[in-house]
């Protein structure tokens, strides 16, 4: 048991203890986030690239300076979720879409039209798409069920689209991006629901529609309720877990996840050693997804059973991802070392990566995994 | 983008509650256990669109009174309620719609069941979401949404008895038969925090299922039952050894959110948001014995029950009604319309009625 736990415990104020179970018994076929953990990430990553150009495309008028901080992430953190595995099978299209990519920033800060940029980077995209994801799985309602689960209720989805709009205004055009595609991948998928489940899933979306009338972003958003789209979101998950016939709650067995991590991550490490880090890199991007994100609420139960495992955690993963609070501070590049319990400090590399799989051992062992 | 900073409702470094000193203790504390069997019952409704509470008549199952909570529905919202011990008062959890920031809309409200009116306010910061009355109607217990704190209230001060960490984003909350112990769940770090309400420590944190939502004692306190809305399941906690000692699972889509145990112990009725339906549960044998869909509101999230038992009372969100439950037959016999986004529903009794 950790430091910090032990110490809790002798101070009479803590004490650790886990179920005897924890999930329901397996309900449904397919469990897309564990069998297709990076595979999940890069589609992910090409979704939303897809979607902020469709964003841009449907916003008529001068570019904000927020929507190209918005629309810049393409060739940021989406691309590195599937950029190394782009560039290992097709170099020559990873090179062409890296650069439209990357371009929209360019031509958008000078003032000047991104227009003739967006179809071709569209087509670099499905092209890309068709490359990195093996289509037998793209085809499957468990890909597309998982992909719905991420746009309806992931960092710049469609429920957090809404409820960060208040801060960032343009995640509520990202938030409709989103339930456009979800619209488009749950009309390939709902078929094996009943007329009543069909209903209800017609009217939630028609909840979700009312919330995301057109791409731009409403002129007041005072007084509007920023958690308006997570329930009918929610509610809309119970049904495409049933359509895709997937378990798409990855924490439902957080300990399971926390050692799942850890495997996810550990080839990593050599990939670094051996001087692939594009690759890599898109490892450790749905390790981070599942670790911070809401959905399963693992960084949360880590810091409230042991801070000191979340604070190694919080520490190293940013050496490898890209992260919103880093590219506040600055140009978006990794922080140079973390800091573990022991004020060992680590830089990018492999060593850093073997501490984080140790990190999410650790995690998984609290949990009793 | 990932974001570290996106997680919700992490507890600030310091104490934001405050009191406005007005005094909550109207009705309560008169000993009368008596007419909790006897008198004409009132069924509360929170609705937490329409910011307003409805009253139905028992007797009749009809709406008789809506209360007004706020005249801003939309911007402000009452959630979870709770009774005195008397069944003459009822209390309000009312926050706005952000809980990322304590508002002066955070508070908790009292209304005399006698005259339907609000008798007393009590500042509650940090987004309260649900609420328990301890059994000698002293103490008032609330779970603090934004701030991941459980926080007890002396019910005719206001004075704040105690406060304590929970997990992230803080929803159920009870208070055991005896009066010793509290738990609160938090939604996105899937515990439930138990608190003990004499020595005012923390005793632990306990793992329960994916999203625990509410939690409920069973009428000997020997249990405490966790519905977890994304995990399915019901978790069973014996109170002696503080463990979880069985996992109910009604199915990954059940979504359960409230549960109420019967008088007599021998079931609990979980309302299931997720497919429309009540889980009937064989306390003996932790067993789903019946589920009931037809005729359902649609996204039941509160629940409540008669003293006697008889009928079973749902708040659903989606269809802005509740159903009526007849436990003999198991099957709804009544749809009654109330506001919007009907959320939490309790049961005060008339004096003299």
């Amino acid at each position: 048991m950790a430091k910090a736990i032990r110490n809790l415990i002798a101070a009479g104020a803590f004490a650790l203890a886990v179920p005897a179970a924890t999930t329901a018994s397996a309900q449904y076929a397919n469990e897309p986030f564990f069998s297709w953990t990076v595979v999940m990430s890069q589609g992910y990553g090409l979704e939303m690239a897809t979607i902020r150009v469709n964003v841009l495309d449907a916003i008529e008028g001068p570019v904000d300076p927020d929507l190209i901080e918005v629309v810049e992430q393409m060739a940021k953190g989406d691309w590195e979720r599937f950029g190394g595995t782009l560039a290992e099978r097709d170099p020559a299209l990873a090179e062409e879409l890296y650069g439209y990519l990357a371009a929209f920033e360019e031509v958008l800060e000078e003032g000047d039209s991104a227009d003739d940029l967006i179809e071709p980077t569209r087509e670099l995209l499905a092209r890309a798409y068709d490359i990195v994801i093996d289509p037998a799985i793209r085809d499957s309602a468990a890909y597309k069920g998982a992909i719905i689960a991420q746009l309806l209720l992931a960092e710049g989805g469609v429920a957090e689209g809404y409820e960060e709009a208040a801060e960032e205004i343009f995640a509520y055009s990202m938030g409709w991006g989103a339930l456009q595609r979800v619209k488009e991948l749950w009309a390939d998928i709902e078929g094996p629901l009943n007329a009543d489940q069909k209903d209800e899933s017609n009217q939630l979306l028609g909840i979700l529609d009312a919330l995301y009338p057109e791409a731009a972003p409403p002129e007041e958003w005072v007084g509007r309720n920023p958690e308006e789209a997570e329930a009918p979101s929610q509610l809309l998950m119970g049904l495409v877990e049933v359509a895709a016939d997937s378990t798409l709650y990855a924490g439902r067995d957080l300990a399971r996840l926390a050692g799942h991590l850890a495997e996810t991550v550990a080839p990593a490490c050599a990939m670094i050693e051996a001087g692939n880090d594009a690759v890599a890199k898109e490892l450790f991007y749905p390790a981070a997804d599942h670790f911070f994100g809401e959905t399963t609420g693992l960084a949360d139960l880590i810091e409230l059973f042991d801070p000191e495992i979340f604070e190694r955690a919080e520490g190293l993963i940013p050496l490898f991802v890209l992260l919103e609070e880093e590219e506040e501070e600055e140009s978006g590049d990794a922080p140079a070392a973390a800091a573990s319990d022991d004020e060992e400090e680590f830089e990018y590399g492999a060593e850093a990566c073997e501490a984080l799989v140790q990190t999410f051992r650790d995690a998984q062992a609290l949990l009793g995994g | 983008m990932i974001s570290t900073s996106g997680r919700r409702g992490r507890p600030r470094s310091t104490a934001v509650m405050a009191f406005a000193g007005a005094v909550l203790g109207a009705g309560v504390l008169m000993s009368t256990t008596a007419s909790a069997q006897t008198g004409n019952y009132r069924i509360y409704v929170a609705n937490e669109y329409g910011a307003n509470i409805s009253v139905i008549d028992t007797n009749t199952d009809t709406v008789i009174a809506e209360i007004p909570i706020s005249g801003r529905p939309g911007d402000v919202r009452p959630r979870g309620m709770a009774v005195s011990p008397d069944g003459r008062t009822i209390y309000v959890s009312v926050s706005d719609f952000n809980p990322q920031f304590e508002t002066p809309e955070d508070k908790i409200v009292a209304i005399d069941v006698q005259t339907n009116e609000i008798v007393g306010e009590l500042r509650a910061g940090g987004n309260p979401e649900r609420l328990a009355i301890n059994p000698a109607g002293t103490q008032i217990w609330a779970s603090l949404e934004a701030i991941a704190q459980g926080a007890g209230y002396d019910i005719n001060t206001g004075a704040l008895i105690g406060s304590f960490r929970v997990g992230v984003e803080a929803e159920g909350v009870a208070v055991s038969p005896d009066g010793r112990w509290v738990y609160v769940t938090a939604e996105a770090t899937h515990t439930t925090t138990i608190f003990d309400a004499v020595n005012l420590v923390v005793v632990k944190h306990l793992l329960v299922g994916n999203r625990p939502r509410v939690v409920v004692f069973s009428t000997d306190g020997a249990y405490a039952y966790v519905t977890a809305e994304i995990g399915g399941t019901v978790t069973v906690i014996d109170t002696t050894s503080q463990t979880v000692v069985a996992t109910i699972n009604l199915g990954l889509d059940s979504r359960p959110v409230e549960v109420v145990t019967s008088p007599d112990g021998t079931r609990l009725y979980v309302a299931g948001g997720g497919t429309s339906a009540v889980y009937v549960i064989d306390t003996a044998t932790n067993a789903v014995i019946e589920t009931i869909r037809e005729q359902m509101g649609r996204r039941p999230w509160g629940i409540t029950i008669t003293p006697d038992g008889s009928k079973v009372y749902t708040a659903n969100g989606l269809s802005d009604s509740v159903s009526v439950i007849d436990t003999t037959c198991l099957c709804v016999i009544d749809n009654i319309a109330v506001g919007r986004g009907a959320h939490s529903v309790v049961l005060g009794v008339v004096p003299n009625g």
